[in-house]
This record gives C-alpha cells, structure tokens and sequence, in this order.
C-alpha cells in the first residue's frame, strides 16, 4: 500500500463529501437545476470539470505522445466545440429553461416518443462512459491501495454515491468546482517544477523537447513526430480522416446530456454564454498543458523504444519464452546505461521503466509468426508502452519525487470522479423526470420525486458498478467496452446533436422528420463504428485516405441531417405553439417572460 | 428591459444577432479548421530555420488554436450580450 496516496486520496475524498453535505439540495428544483443559482464562472469551473474524464487527464497526454502531431484531432475537437456550444446551443437551451434534454425534446418533437429516444440514447452514452471512468477509477484506486482492481471497480461507485446522492445538481456543482481546482493543480505541477522549462510560459519553453523527440522518432520510423498525417489512428488515417474526425468529435461534444444539462443552471441566458466560455477557459488550461506532457514523455519512451530495439538482435535464435524473459529482465539496466549523446540529448533512465514494467504497463511482446518456437527474422519483437504513462510516469521519468507522483494520482481520481458525478446525475434525472414522471406517476410530489430520484441514482450505481466490474474481470468485456466509449462520440454526433441543432434553428423541423433522421444516424453509423472498429470489414478508403470509425461520426451527421430535413419538408409543419416556442427561446426576453 | 419589445425591435435583434453569429462562425471555422489545413506544408523538419523554438508551425497551430478559441468564446458571449442590451433583450 502506497501510504502518501492513500492518505492524499482518504483526504481529497473526505473533502469531497463535507462539501456536498454542506451544499445539499432540498427541493427538486435544487436538485435537478441547483435552484439556477450558479455562477457563469463557477458553471463553467463544473462544466470543465464534468467534461475531462479520467481519460482526458491520464490518457489523453499519452495519446499525443505516441501519435505525435496527428492526434491534435483530440486536441483541437474536443476544445474548441465550446465556441460552436455557445453559438448554436448553450445560451438557446437556457432559453427553453427547462429540466432535462430529453425535456426538450418532447417539447420541441411534440412526442413523447421523442422523449423516450432521447432518453434511450442518453443512457447508451452515459453508461458505457461512466462504466470507463469507474474503471479509472478502480485501476488507480487499487494501485494506491495494493487491492484488486476488481474490488475497486466495486468501490468507486460508492464513493460517488457517498456525496452526490444527497444533493442531486447542486451539490455536485460545489465538489466539480473542487475537483477541478484539484485536477488542474495537480496537472500543472510537475510541469512548473521542471527546473528546464523555467519560463514565464512554459508552453512556449518546451519547443526544444519537441525538436529532441522529433529527432528521435525520425530516426526510429522514418518520419518526425511532429510531421502530419502519416499515422494510423481510431482505424483510419490521412488528411481528410483527420478532418472528419475533428467535427465529428466537436459534434460528438454538442450532443453530450451530461454537459448540455449544466446550461441549465446558470440565472440567465447571458451567463449560460459567458459560462460556456469560461468552461472553455479552464478546459484550455489542461489542453494547452497536455503537448508539454506530450513532448516530455514522448521522447522518453521513443527513446527506451529505440534502446529495445537495438537489442533485438540479441534475441534471433533464442526460444520465445527465453527471449521475453531476457529482454524484460536488462532493459531496465540497458535503458539506464544508454548515452543521452546518441538519443539526441535525451537521458532515458532505468527507474520508471522497472517501476512501470512491474506493474505490467511497459510489456515485452515476442509474436512467433512462424510458429517454429523460436525467434527469427519474421517475428514480431515488441515493446508496448501504456499510454497511462505520459501522465502517471511523468514524475517518476524526471525524478520529480513520490509526492509529486502521489498528487498526480489524486488529480486523476478526482478528474474520473467529477465526470462519473455528471453522468449519475444525467441518468438519474432521466430516470426521474423522462420516465417516472413522465410515464409512470405524472402527479409526483416533490418528496416523491426526489425519493425516487435517489432510489434510481443508487440502482444507476450498482448497474455501472457490476459493468465495471466485468470490464476489470474480463479483458474481452474491457476490449469492447473501452470500444464504445470511442463510439459514443459518434452515436452522439450523428443522432442528438442534429436533432438539437435543427430543433433550435429550423422551425420547420417536425417530429417525423427527427425521428427518422435520428433513426437514419443510427442506421449508418452504428454497423460501419462498430464492423471497422472490431476489424470485421476494412474502413471505406477515398483517394487513399481510410475514414475511420470515428471520422465516420461526421458522416452520420450528415445524413441525419439530409433525412431530417428532406422528411420534415415531405410532412406538417410543427404546431403553432412549437413554433413560437422556438421564436421565443431566441429573444432571451420573451423566454424569461414565459416562465416567469 | 426599458423598452417595450415591439415585434419590430425583435427581428433586428433577430438580424443582428444572425448577422454577428455568423461573422463569428467564420473566424470560428478559421481558427479551429482553416489554421490546420494547410499542416503539410507548414510543417518543416527538424533543424530547419522555419522551425520556431524547436518545433515546426504545424506544431504551435494547435496551442495557438486552443488558445483563439477561449478568446473567441469570450468575445462572443460579450458581443451578443452588448447586442442583447443594446436592443433591450
């Protein structure tokens, strides 16, 4: 057990809790909305803190640090979506001012039908993205404790339970604010205690890691780390992949409930413009900061992967086993020994490979094609490197020190926590409003209501729980399910964020026609993310550039938006108190006149 | 809200938001799209003098990227929050 962590995390977990029990909500309006009461500033803290999972504080780094210039897709789709929120979106779903978005879409789609789907694909996205963060969760808890991650996945749930079952929204709001402040503390920190990067803006001080991994890499792949569009990621590659995924992970953002929910709270249609660039503000922070990780890390791990590869000559003729075992035993040692002068400057160091090699996230692969048992020629002999460990690595890379490395960890948890926080909270209130009230008991009483929300929000616990649970037991569970995280985007892009768009800008839009647009999304993206990403058909290849399952989200969009469009003209246009309703979320005046 | 919201007055905030938004929606496509398109040839290898602090212009466009974009979220929002004022709404 690593007590510095254990106590960093009981501590940050403990303050968690008294901030949700200090803010807890009493009515229903505090739960679902936090009584609209918040800040544009503090809105726009929660909304970063909602929006970065465990995956974009640990991973994401990791990420540009293998793919180099090519995964600025992530970089750049899932920032600067904000500035299209607050454009096409955030402010005009205040307007409306409702509780939920499947709220709004029965209202606008005049169906309780369109309710009911919007609630379905709610969950679809939810699910499989809390069931990743809990798992996040579980892995970092059990590396702290020294427990099985299988119990952990257990556990994670029920410290989110802890805190956001007593406060719906509003408390939530008050502990993302906290988690952000700790997840980006704990971010920025290694970076500002980097004697080299001594700068006013570090940001700008960190070219010359660049230049150093560039080189390295050049020299192992034949291309520049920085160079574009040579890589294959998310099963496609080239320029207009690039770009196709770039909107469909923008797209994919605007359609996300757990986010487009937090517009909502805030008192007015001014703030929830004002907070949607603030949750930008301070999402920008981390995704400015993850290059630098990038860089550091990057040359790091090139660099070990070219001392690996150097000694795979020692291997030919060796049984398989024998070979595995050798290269695991000395590259620790080798990486230690090898000369910074030959690796263009870079020091690799033999500590965080042995550390991070024992904990199984730096592995040696030796693939026999041939199956004749021993190592040739037209074997595969390979390093793989986790990409968990650009972030979580980091300090250990630098000699930053296990205090360091044990705050990083916090940062991560309490990143997975305030996103799993949204995302309960997204499936309760669609438990709650879209079907008990809804379908089941329209009369609820406000005490009803929230009994039966924090029923749901237990049992949405337990579900999550035991899938997480299976993903830590199972390695096929956890291939398929770290699979439709990545497909989430796409489901989102191509059946609510055209739905919501036109639903706001097109008056003329009616219930058949989103329907079937959303229904014509589904049909076209869900078979070619899902085929393509399990390697069971090839992706689609224009002028020698592969879309892929990603990308394929803008392409669903699109036809989404064709058969909206083309089915809503071809049927009755929308009652007329639709259409005003539309006209009236435009002029925030008239919309806060209605409601009140 | 000092003055009546005459029907009138609507659709010029009407106008003139659409009008603003889609100025901002260009700028927005540039930032975000337009800055990366052109990668290939603003890339340079390593060492080149076309490099800036180590890394090619590909490179900064991404942070530069990020960093307009926060910019241009604030500017929106304080932009169509004057426009709302200036006409009452």
């Amino acid at each position: 057990m690593d007590v510095l962590a254990v106590s960093f995390l009981v501590v940050a977990i403990l303050v968690y809790m008294f901030i949700a029990y200090r803010s807890r909500a009493f009515t229903a309006e505090e739960f679902y909305v936090a009584a609209r009461r918040v800040s544009p500033l503090r809105n726009g803290m929660a909304t970063a803190a909602d929006w970065m999972s465990g995956a974009s504080f640990i991973s994401m780094a990791g990420a540009v640090a293998a793919l180099g210039y090519d995964a600025s897709v992530f970089l750049i789709g899932w920032s600067l979506s904000y500035v299209l929120l607050a454009m096409t979106l955030a402010p005009f779903l205040r307007g409306y001012g409702k509780f939920t978005i499947p709220d709004f879409f029965e209202d606008r789609y005049y169906s309780k039908k369109a309710r009911l789907f919007a609630v379905i694909m709610l969950y679809v996205v939810s699910l499989t993205y809390l069931t990743a963060q809990l798992l996040g969760v579980g892995v970092v808890l059990s590396r702290a404790f020294g427990v099985d991650a299988r119990i952990m996945t257990l556990v994670a749930p029920l410290i989110v339970l802890l805190y956001s079952s007593l406060g719906g929204m509003k408390s939530i709001t008050w502990t993302q604010v906290a988690q952000y402040i700790v997840l980006i503390s704990a971010y920025w920190l290694p970076i500002v205690l980097l004697s080299h990067l001594w700068h006013p803006i570090p940001h700008i001080a960190y070219g010359k890691d660049v230049a150093k991994t560039d080189l390295i890499v050049r020299d192992l792949r034949g291309h520049a780390w920085t160079e574009p569009f040579w890589r294959h990621y998310a099963d496609g590659y080239g320029q207009l992949n690039w770009l196709l995924a770039t909107f469909a992970l923008m797209l994919g953002t605007m359609g996300l409930p757990h986010i487009l929910m937090r517009f909502y709270t805030v008192p007015s249609v001014r703030d929830a413009r004002l907070s949607v660039a603030w949750a930008l503000f301070f999402i920008g922070l981390l995704y400015l900061t993850a290059p630098i990780y990038a860089a550091l890390a990057g040359g790091k791990e090139y660099a070990l992967q070219t001392v690996f590869k150097s000694h795979i000559k020692d291997v030919m003729g060796m049984k398989v086993a024998e070979a595995k075992k050798y290269l695991t035993e000395h590259l620790p040692e080798w990486a230690e020994k090898a000369e910074a002068d030959k690796l263009h400057g870079v020091k690799v160091g033999g500590d965080w490979v042995r550390k991070w090699m024992d904990a199984g996230l730096i592995k040696v692969k030796v693939v026999d094609k041939n199956g004749n048992g021993v190592v040739d020629k037209g074997d595969a002999v390979k390093l793989s490197i986790h990409k968990d460990i650009a972030v979580l690595g980091l300090p250990d890379m630098f000699g930053l020190g296990p205090v360091v490395a044990s705050i990083i960890l916090v940062g991560g948890i309490s990143a997975a926590l305030s996103t799993a926080d949204g995302l309960i909270l997204a499936m309760t209130t669609g438990a709650t409003r879209d079907i008990y009230k809804t379908f089941i008991n329209p009369r609820a009483t406000d005490r009803q209501e929230l009994k039966v929300a924090r029923l749901s929000m237990l049992g949405i616990a337990i579900i999550s729980g035991l899938l997480a649970y299976g993903m830590a037991a199972s390695p096929t569970v956890k291939a398929y399910i770290a699979k439709t995280v990545g497909w989430a985007f796409a489901f989102a892009a191509s059946t609510l964020t055209p739905a919501m768009i036109l639903g706001v800008h097109w008056k003329r839009t009616t219930r058949e026609g989103a329907l079937a647009g959303m229904v014509a999304g589904l049909i076209v993206s869900v078979p070619y993310v899902a085929l393509v990403s399990l390697k069971k058909i090839s992706p689609i290849t224009i002028g020698g550039q592969a879309i892929g399952s990603i990308a394929w989200g803008t392409i669903g969009f699109l036809v989404n938006l064709v058969v909206t469009v083309l089915v809503s003209l071809a049927t009755a246009p929308p009652p007329s108190e639709v259409q005003r309703m539309i006209d009236r979320i435009k002029v925030p005046v008239l919309a806060e006149q209605k409601r009140s | 809200m000092s003055q009546p919201t005459s029907a009138v007055r609507v659709e010029e905030y009407k106008r003139a938001f659409a009008a603003t938004t889609i100025v901002f929606f260009i700028i927005w496509l540039i930032v975000a799209i337009g800055f990366h398109l052109p990668a290939k040839s603003l890339y340079s290898p390593p060492g080149s003098p076309a490099r800036h602090n180590g890394a090619p212009t590909n490179w900064w466009m991404i942070q530069v990227s990020i960093a307009l974009g926060v910019i241009l979220a604030f500017a929106y929002a304080l932009t169509i929050n004057r426009l709302d004022e200036k006409y009452g709404m």
